[in-house]
């Protein structure tokens, strides 16, 4: 037996309790001692039992608690970690891992947006309104977007869709109806300006890394920019 | 006899018993590996100070336990039934209940111990830390 034990006093109560037991012939003053000094160990285990098991179950009960908060909290940590606070979009950080991740199964198709002559609205409008014209964009895109498309903003005015699987032309269609979508209508600001976007799209295959994928829709943005903005070069 | 102290550590409370001023602290959180090894030292050097305190005696007991676990509950209750059978035999054993007012759960656990051990003078100490 270990040098200290927990049930020392039980242990030594029960051996007391076995020594009489085993004995036959003592008078019945001495079994009724015995069971006397047993019941009062007895007691004294159930009364502190009943006190561990209430104290223990009211602590695991705080204790659940704290947990759960604490699975609601590394979620909510989770989800700021990967998303764009303005727009809810995922961060450059959440598209590169995004698309690193579906780059090592499969093909993926992918847009790069970027919004035309952005520094004017900020000058002329204020940055409450170039915010208002960033929330809006991101609202549109989703409109248009397929269910399985990943919208990102990657800049201040720069914006990825990540579309896993897709085919360039699928892709290029796509960007063509976000690009008219953006330029349509006028947004949602005092002066009500026409907002307009440059597009570049790139398919990558399999195996690849997101710097393939970004620097050749980057590239096709940068064509875009070149031949006069609004426009999807591929 | 020599004082015992024991400095906190990670799943240990602070020990300060100052026998030579009948002044016994616990403090802290308690969920040793060896609950029975840790407090079963701590109880056997309290039997011996408490079999040469006399009647005359004031033993003041200052515990502010934060957290402690099933086998150290086991092992409160027979360091308390120490004081307990000492404080029956005449010796006055003084036990200051410190918690969070906030925290029931020590708060009624402090009180179930002035129901068991009748022999203590019980005084609750809900203190904001």
């Amino acid at each position: 037996m270990a040098e200290h034990d927990l049930f020392e006093a039980e242990e030594s109560a029960l051996r007391a309790a076995t020594d009489t037991h085993a004995l036959d012939s003592l008078d019945a003053g001495s079994y009724r001692d015995a069971l006397g000094a047993l019941i009062v160990q007895f007691r004294r285990l159930v009364r502190e039992t009943r006190r561990v098991i209430v104290h223990s179950d009211r602590q695991e009960r705080e204790l659940n608690t704290l947990n759960a908060r604490l699975t609601q909290l590394a979620a909510e940590l989770d989800y700021k970690a990967k998303h764009d606070p303005l727009t809810g979009a995922f961060n450059r950080r959440a598209v590169i891992e995004l698309t690193e991740a579906h780059l090592r199964d499969g093909t993926l198709a992918l847009i790069v947006l970027d919004i035309d002559h952005f520094k004017r609205v900020n000058d002329e409008h204020g940055h409450p309104a170039g915010d208002a014209v960033i929330v809006e964009l991101v609202a549109r895109l989703r409109t248009v977007a397929p269910e399985h498309a990943e919208i990102g903003r990657v800049g201040g005015e720069e914006f990825t869709v990540v579309l896993p699987c897709m085919e360039l032309q699928t892709a290029v269609a796509l960007a063509e109806r976000m690009r008219a979508k953006v330029a349509a209508t006028p947004f949602d600001m005092p002066a009500g300006c026409t907002v307009t976007a440059s597009f570049g799209v790139s398919h990558t295959p399999s195996g690849s890394t997101f710097g393939d994928a970004y620097g050749r829709a980057d590239q096709a943005l940068y064509e875009a920019k070149r031949r006069g903005r609004n426009a999807v070069v591929f | 006899m020599e004082n015992l102290y024991l400095a906190a550590t990670a799943d240990s409370p602070e020990v300060d018993f100052r026998f030579d001023t009948h002044e016994l602290a616990l403090k802290g959180e308690s969920y040793p590996e060896n609950a029975a090894a840790f407090y079963g030292s701590i109880i056997h050097q309290l039997r011996d100070y408490l079999a040469g305190c006399g009647d005359g005696t004031t033993i003041t007991v200052d515990v502010a336990l934060i957290y402690f676990n099933s086998s150290s509950t086991k092992m409160l209750f027979a360091f308390f039934d120490a004081l307990n059978s000492a404080a029956t035999r005449g010796v006055r054993v003084v036990l200051n209940w410190h918690h969070d007012p906030e925290d029931d759960t020590i708060g009624d656990f402090g009180s179930e111990l002035h129901d068991d051990f009748t022999a203590l003078e019980f005084r609750d100490l809900p203190t904001v830390s």
